[in-house]
């Protein structure tokens, strides 16, 4: 792993998202600038500490299979799950904070560092 | 130049935007601002495959999993018509095409998008997998 990953967060993806998802992160953590073009981004270490506070806060019950972990071409870490009536939630760790759609609100916003523990309880109780 | 709202496009979809084992394509497939789509007008699907692999792959653990086809016109429609926090918002997505060395059928969508959009347009998309015996990995990277 890269020297900007926290150290706890591997083992927090591992035992929240699974196998795969520890898998994805493993390669994207290894991605430089560049990695999809001229304008992406490596992962920044503000991501990294982002999504180890949301996962640190977030369930997974509901979902039928696990999340799934995607890289956005500005290194932002996203993850999608279905909740408990299959609609979707969608939360993106950015540097600043996060972005999030929960489909069965029609509601999509961003919030801060501060709140990230609050948005994954948030998203607990939507997908439930 | 703007398209037509006739015109149909593709959109690569790598490893880094699909998840194989629960076949979810990531949302931000269409951020933007800027993405790049070719147009079907100019390469047809079948030759899509290999130009794309060898633009979009500039990683070897990238691969070209699969391509997301829409037309302009519906993309155009399901910007018009997206609702979030109950706010009609009215989105205008703008195709424009973007010949490139190398690629006269590339194009961008020129808005950034929001989740929940990305969303919809995910789910709106035709997905065609890899044609037999094509292997990406093999193709040599150009761009």
């Amino acid at each position: 792993m890269e020297s900007s990953v926290p150290p706890a967060l591997p083992r927090l993806i591992f035992a929240k998202l699974g196998n795969d998802a520890w898998q994805r992160f493993h390669d994207f953590s290894r991605w430089p600038d560049g990695w999809a073009g001229p304008h992406s981004r490596a992962i920044a270490w503000g991501t990294y500490h982002n999504f180890e506070k949301f996962l640190d806060s977030a369930r997974f019950v509901t979902s039928r299979t696990p999340p799934s972990l995607f890289v956005t071409d500005e290194g932002e870490l996203e993850l999608t799950w279905e909740a408990r009536d299959g609609s979707a939630m969608i939360v993106t760790l950015t540097a600043e904070g996060a972005t999030y759609f929960i489909e069965s609100q029609g509601e999509e916003g961003e919030v801060s560092p501060e709140n990230l523990a609050q948005l994954a309880e948030r998203c607990n109780q939507a997908a439930a | 130049m703007r398209l037509p709202r006739d015109e149909q496009i593709v959109r690569a979809i790598c490893s880094d935007k699909y998840d194989r084992t629960s076949g979810r394509v990531s949302p931000s497939l269409f951020k933007g601002p800027n993405t790049s789509v070719s147009r079907l007008a100019m390469i047809p699907l079948p030759l899509q495959w290999r130009k794309l692999a060898a633009t979009v792959q500039k990683l070897p653990g990238r691969r070209l999993e699969r391509l997301g086809e829409i037309g302009v016109g519906k993309l155009e429609d399901l910007g018009q018509a997206y609702v979030a926090n109950d706010t009609p918002m009215r989105v205008t997505l703008t195709v424009v095409a973007d010949p490139v060395p190398g690629n006269d059928a590339h194009a961008i969508i020129l808005e950034k998008i929001s989740p929940g959009l990305c969303n919809t347009i995910c789910h709106a998309l035709t997905y065609h997998e890899l044609p037999e015996g094509f292997r990406p990995e093999l193709v040599e990277r150009t761009g």
